[in-house]
């Protein structure tokens, strides 16, 4: 596991198998790096081959933490763990908290100021609109 | 929007008659998806998300026919990491396909879950080698799906697969967790079709012990 603070954005970057003793560490050490001058925390989890449910409910609290005015990025290379980070997003109910697959993706949304579900959305009828026009989407 | 709130009557009414209309058009109900998409984005979201999936699936059936349909939102949803649409909308191609032509397609609905815990590139190899001879039309689009979820910027060409794409974004919000010991049904009208169905799972096991 490494914890960086690379200007305003805490960066975490999970081991192969995140489970509840990391999921506590990562809380503990994501915590203290919330200081007023970071605005995102971007969490690496391209690495995670699996999970524990009770990594779940940790990092569904840090979330809800984080989840006080600023965005956060999870990136994970295979869709049983986007999943599982998506349930954090959701149950933890934060609106800035989106899963990407790419780095790109990741570090784009810090940046953006959209809310999640807001922008799909938007996503979704700029589609049907586009669809319609017979267009590009 | 507060998921732990107190459902009020008109909400109660729009998931029953959800359940009714599931039920009446694919054969099975899913109380708990209903329930949790009205409870995230309110009736007005789960009657805009139904909108916008029924107009998906209406812009790529008619542009690749419904089994490719299924394929572009069953991809879709099961790169997203959703069990439940990943399985569902896969197998209702599957069926689809096998009663149209006669044939298995060569990525089994009941892989999917096992394919969820491979990584993207794991994932893509496997599409590539299992349909690159048999099914190029299908790899194809598959492979669209990825690059255009991975954020290549979409052409003229993508415009319902981009909306496959974002209404099943939108519907994978819903984030229930689910059972991977429970079979899965079709999520198509095909799922109705018992007589398929089962002719369908009697090839696919035979073909499994073979």
């Amino acid at each position: 596991m490494q914890i960086e603070t690379v200007g305003s954005v805490v960066q975490v970057t999970f081991p192969g198998n995140l489970d509840e003793d990391v999921a506590v560490a990562v809380e503990s050490a994501v915590t203290a790096r919330l200081v007023p001058t970071v605005t995102a925390v971007l969490f690496d989890a391209s690495e995670v081959e699996d999970t524990t449910i009770f990594a779940r409910t940790t990092l569904i609290r840090l979330q809800a933490v984080i989840g006080q005015g600023r965005r956060t990025s999870w990136l994970a290379a295979r869709p049983r763990i986007r999943g599982f980070c998506q349930w954090i997003c959701h149950v933890a109910e934060d609106p800035l908290a989106k899963v990407h697959m790419t780095r790109e993706q990741a570090e784009l949304w810090l940046t953006d100021s959209s809310r999640r579900f807001e922008a799909i959305q938007k996503r979704t009828a700029d589609a049907i609109a586009a669809a319609k026009n017979g267009g590009a989407a | 929007m507060n998921r732990n709130r107190k459902l009020s009557i008109a909400e109660r009414l729009v998931i029953a008659m959800g359940n009714v209309y599931t039920k009446m058009n694919f054969g099975y109900i899913n109380e708990a998806f209903n329930e949790t998409l009205i409870r995230g984005v309110g009736i007005k979201g789960y009657f805009g998300w139904a909108d916008a999936a029924g107009k998906a699936l209406a812009a790529l059936t008619a542009k690749y026919g419904s089994a490719h349909a299924q394929y572009v939102i069953g991809w879709s949803a099961m790169l997203n990491g959703c069990a439940w649409c990943g399985v569902g909308h896969i197998r209702a191609g599957n069926i689809i396909l096998f009663k149209e032509k006669g044939v298995l397609f060569p990525i089994d609905d009941a892989e999917i879950l096992e394919l969820q815990r491979k990584t993207d590139r794991e994932i893509a190899a496997v599409a590539h080698e299992r349909l690159s001879t048999s099914y190029p039309d299908i790899l194809a689009l598959l492979e669209r799906v990825h690059v255009l979820k991975r954020g290549e910027a979409a052409g003229a060409d993508d415009t319902a697969i981009v909306l496959g794409i974002a209404a099943w974004d939108w519907v994978n919000e819903c984030s229930i967790l689910m059972d991977h010991n429970q079979v899965l049904p079709a999520q198509a009208p095909i799922n109705k079709d018992k007589v398929t169905v089962t002719a369908y799972d009697t090839a696919r096991a035979n073909g499994r012990s073979a």
